[in-house]
């Protein structure tokens, strides 16, 4: 027990060097905005394939398996608000930090152990260089901006999916479904969404960089860095939605009704 | 002479197992010292510690009386301006190239100089360690005595003061060595402080003029230069590399 609260002491402590970081970073890190801008192309554009493809399985899902229940229940129309419930608030950000830890959070922490053991990141020291701030930072802002744009997608094509599969069975305009949905569509749903993809990149970076760093000196710890990171992020970002979730249900209980 | 870096009673390691013991040594100004000792001794462990790469778990590292894990920032920043350390496997930023391996200290340290004259110092640099390929190019495309250059070139683009130096020469043709030997011996001047590890007598009769060595952690004796060439025994057992 006394373990798991340091290193959650720990992780807050380095949590907050890393927030500290970032101010100094946009201040006069224009240096290092090629390793951010690489980081938001690596994390964000190489991931929109697999995020897409996973977005309208989803969107699909939704509608094939909910409109045949909801209109024996005569609920057509709740499709709307169970597909922004569903991709948008819940599953959305979700499924978008799963993608997140499975690509990024494996590459940030093998890289940046491969660099503890290969004396890079003593090197960083030895010219004056915060590695933090050189190597933790842009990796951070980098997840973050990512898992921020990955969610908007995430949700807009799952949307976007769920209306091709509805036309398909039932054909409507777009303008018509494109209304009613964003009429289902509360700010409340929009702020959580990008809430929780801001936690969970804030999270994902943070497990990432930090277990990179941990290692000591052989090779043989890379990859075991690399599998620290996934599990604790998977971890963090359940606990972070469940917590965000209540949360939410919690303040907006009453509409919900 | 008042000590520019004093070690003072240093050690480093877990609870279990120490691989500096109590070490007390004074580096004055013009000083240049040999860490000589059998492989797993604890020279590259020492040597890190008087850079301020690792911190002692117990005793301190003085750098003119301050005590480098005390500093704040702006004094870390002035240490790191006047200390240089070349590794012993280089630790070249693999993902930038050797240009802006070059570059990144003298941004940090010099930000007021302009792009081109900070490329006028790369090449002087690069040219006076004898590096001749492209700047372009990734470290992992050199060969590892090239990257052995370049790690030399980035230690001394800010002109520092203190110079650590593993393991420097291993991987060179007898050409390059002899090379950065010389641009060692020309450091010594200007009361510049050198500590180096090296298994190398000839190095060491070079350039030492003193030898501290180390044993299971801790300093066993030291000797002058002049004692070492006098003293055939301590020649030999260097030689053979278990002083």
């Amino acid at each position: 027990m006394g373990t798991f609260f340091s290193n959650l002491f720990y992780a807050m402590g380095f949590f907050a060097r890393l927030l500290g970081g970032s101010g100094n970073f946009l201040v006069r890190g224009r240096a290092f905005y090629r390793t951010l801008v690489m980081q938001v192309l690596f994390t964000f554009v190489d991931a929109l394939g697999i995020t897409a493809f996973l977005a309208l399985g989803i969107g699909a899902a939704v509608n094939v398996i909910g409109i045949p229940f909801l209109s024996r229940l005569g609920q057509t129309q709740m499709i709307y608000p169970l597909l922004i419930a569903i991709v948008t608030r819940e599953l959305g950000p979700l499924l978008a930090a799963f993608i997140v830890i499975a690509r990024s959070a494996t590459a940030i922490a093998t890289e940046m152990a491969g660099m503890v053991i290969s004396h890079e990141v003593e090197a960083y020291i030895s010219v004056g260089a915060d590695p933090i701030e050189q190597l933790g930072v842009p990796r951070f802002l980098g997840v973050c901006v990512s898992m921020f744009l990955l969610n908007i997608f995430f949700s807009i094509f799952g949307l976007a999916a769920s209306f091709a599969v509805a036309h398909l069975f039932n054909p409507m305009p777009a303008s018509i479904y494109f209304a009613n949905m964003l009429h289902s569509l509360s700010l409340h749903d929009l702020t959580i969404s990008l809430i929780k993809s801001l936690c969970f990149g804030m999270i994902i970076s943070v497990m990432a960089i930090m277990k990179g760093f941990a290692v000591d000196r052989a090779s043989t710890e890379i990859p075991v860095a690399g599998l620290r990171a996934v599990s604790s992020s998977f971890v963090w970002c359940i606990v972070a939605d469940i917590a965000l979730s209540a949360l939410y249900y919690a303040l907006y209980r009453f509409e919900l009704r | 002479m008042e000590p520019v870096l004093s070690l003072k009673n240093i050690s480093f390691g877990g609870q279990n197992v120490r691989i500096v013991h109590d070490v007390t040594i004074d580096f004055e100004a013009g000083t240049t010292t040999a860490l000589v000792g059998a492989s797993g001794c604890g020279k590259s462990t020492l040597l890190k510690l008087c850079a301020g790469l690792l911190i002692p778990t117990d005793g301190d590292v003085l750098y003119q009386g301050k005590s480098i894990g005390a500093m704040n920032r702006q004094q870390t920043m002035e240490f790191r301006r006047e200390s240089a350390f070349v590794f012993q496997d280089s630790a070249l930023w693999a993902n930038q190239s050797l240009m802006q391996n070059l570059d990144l200290p003298l941004r940090l340290h010099y930000p007021q100089l302009s792009r081109a004259e900070r490329y006028r110092r790369i090449l002087n640099i690069v040219s006076e360690v004898g590096y001749k390929r492209d700047l372009e190019l990734r470290p992992a495309a050199l060969s590892m005595g090239e990257q052995k250059l370049i790690g030399f070139a980035r230690a001394l683009i800010c002109g520092p003061r203190l110079l650590f130096l593993d393991e420097w020469t291993e991987s060179l043709d007898d050409s390059a060595a002899g090379r950065l030997i010389a641009l060692v011996k020309a450091w010594q001047k200007d009361n510049n402080i050198i500590v180096f590890v090296s298994h190398n007598l000839g190095i060491i009769k070079t350039l030492a003029q003193r030898v501290v060595f180390l044993a299971e952690g801790r300093v066993s004796f030291r000797l002058t230069a002049e004692q070492i060439r006098e003293d055939g025994d301590f020649a030999a057992m260097l030689e053979q590399g278990i002083a």
